[in-house]
């Protein structure tokens, strides 16, 4: 503990600020407290960027099916790739309801998938 | 009687109930017609013996009085096939599967708090597969509501959400996704493979409104119009049209409601 407020006192002295008021102890309790804010910040981003990003990519791709018709052939390919990459990222993914969201995710890529196969075979 | 003729009606029922059990095998046997109020009850016996537990007694009536097929099927997850799911009740606890709704808001929870503080647990209510017990929502009153069906449950459903008597919820907050309008494509005609049988006209709309589009395609059906022949037999086993039709929507049994083609 000792080690640590001096490398933090040493810190401070590096940077400039004014370290008096943290050598009296309620200036550390301060400095504890913003620590451990930062921490939680830090983890809160790691999670969000963890696990997130893939709920809004879900609901976008997922969230076409019914005017897949609609699609052409190239949107219907992207949006499978989409689907894949999702699918990859859900399984490393840590979350209670991960399976639900994979057997929805295939869903909807099997459907693009049917649609594109449908297209393709009227074009030809 | 003489003895001899005991030993020969004896001996003539024990080769009967042989053979009756033997041919069964080959040549099915007949099921009895389940009730207008059993018809779409699917019985889900994955965990339950295991825990010692009355197997649950899935009522799709009482559901589809109030969801689209969609939101179960797709959104939440529920497979086509009893027991396919595989939801274990640390799954409903979750916020999984029934646990979707049965959280104590929408829909009653496995365990509640009564008006004097008690908790109560709601265990039986799903878990009553033999045991008769008192349901909120009586079949009877829903019957006299909608109109009239020939099979199945006794009440024709589509006209029921057609002449808006019925409200479908297709869509739950959490739970499922923003989707755009519904594109349908259009109805289309499937010749009947049997001489004198009136076609088939599909409508895709009355199908979209209660499965959307996920649900059927390409699971159920995998093929583009006219590619795979499919048969009555086929049907008749559960695929296709049959995934559906005899265990919950209405039987096959009712030839009119998809052979519908005018004649004249």
């Amino acid at each position: 503990m000792r080690c640590i407020k001096t490398a933090i006192i040493q810190g401070l002295k590096w940077t400039g600020l004014n370290f008096n008021k943290v050598e009296e102890g309620r200036g550390m309790r301060k400095l504890q407290i913003l620590a451990a804010v930062l921490f939680m910040i830090a983890s809160a981003a790691s999670y969000a960027a963890e696990n997130g990003g893939w709920e809004s990519d879900f609901d976008r791709i997922c969230g076409v099916t019914d005017m897949a018709t609609t699609l052409s052939v190239n949107e219907l390919r992207d949006l499978i790739a989409d689907c894949d990459r999702l699918l990859e990222t859900l399984s490393k993914v840590n979350h209670p309801k991960k399976k639900l969201y994979i057997f929805r995710l295939k869903k909807c890529r099997n459907l693009f998938a049917f649609v594109l196969d449908t297209k393709v075979a009227k074009e030809n | 009687m003489k003895r001899i003729t005991v030993f020969i009606m004896a001996a003539f029922l024990i080769l009967f109930a042989a053979l009756s059990s033997v041919y069964a095998g080959t040549y099915g046997t007949k099921k009895r017609r389940p009730k207008p109020h059993e018809f779409g009850n699917v019985v889900i016996n994955n965990f339950s013996p295991k825990h010692r537990i009355r197997p649950v007694v899935f009522r799709h009536w009482l559901h589809r009085a109030r969801y689209s097929c969609r939101i179960c099927h797709v959104d939440i997850g529920f497979a086509m096939t009893a027991g396919g799911t595989e939801i274990t009740e640390d799954d409903n606890r979750n916020g999984m599967y029934c646990g979707a709704c049965h959280d104590g808001t929408t829909a009653f929870a496995w365990e509640e708090t009564d008006k004097d503080g008690k908790k109560v647990e709601h265990c039986d209510t799903c878990h009553s597969y033999r045991k008769n017990i008192k349901l909120k929502n009586s079949f009877k009153d829903l019957r006299k509501k909608l109109p009239k069906g020939r099979y199945g449950n006794g009440i024709d459903w589509i006209k029921a959400e057609e002449q808006k008597l019925l409200t479908l919820t297709d869509y739950m907050k959490g739970i499922s996704i923003k989707r755009q309008e519904l594109r349908q494509p259009p109805d289309f005609e499937i010749s009947a493979r049997e001489t004198g049988m009136p076609d088939i006209i599909f409508s895709h709309k009355k199908h979209a409104i209660w499965s959307g589009c996920e649900l059927c395609h390409p699971e159920i059906f995998g093929v583009n119009k006219g590619e795979t022949k499919y048969t009555m037999q086929d049907i008749f086993d559960g695929q296709y049209c049959g995934a559906c039709h005899g265990k919950v929507a209405f039987p096959n049994a009712d030839c009119q409601g998809c052979h519908s083609k005018p004649v004249f």
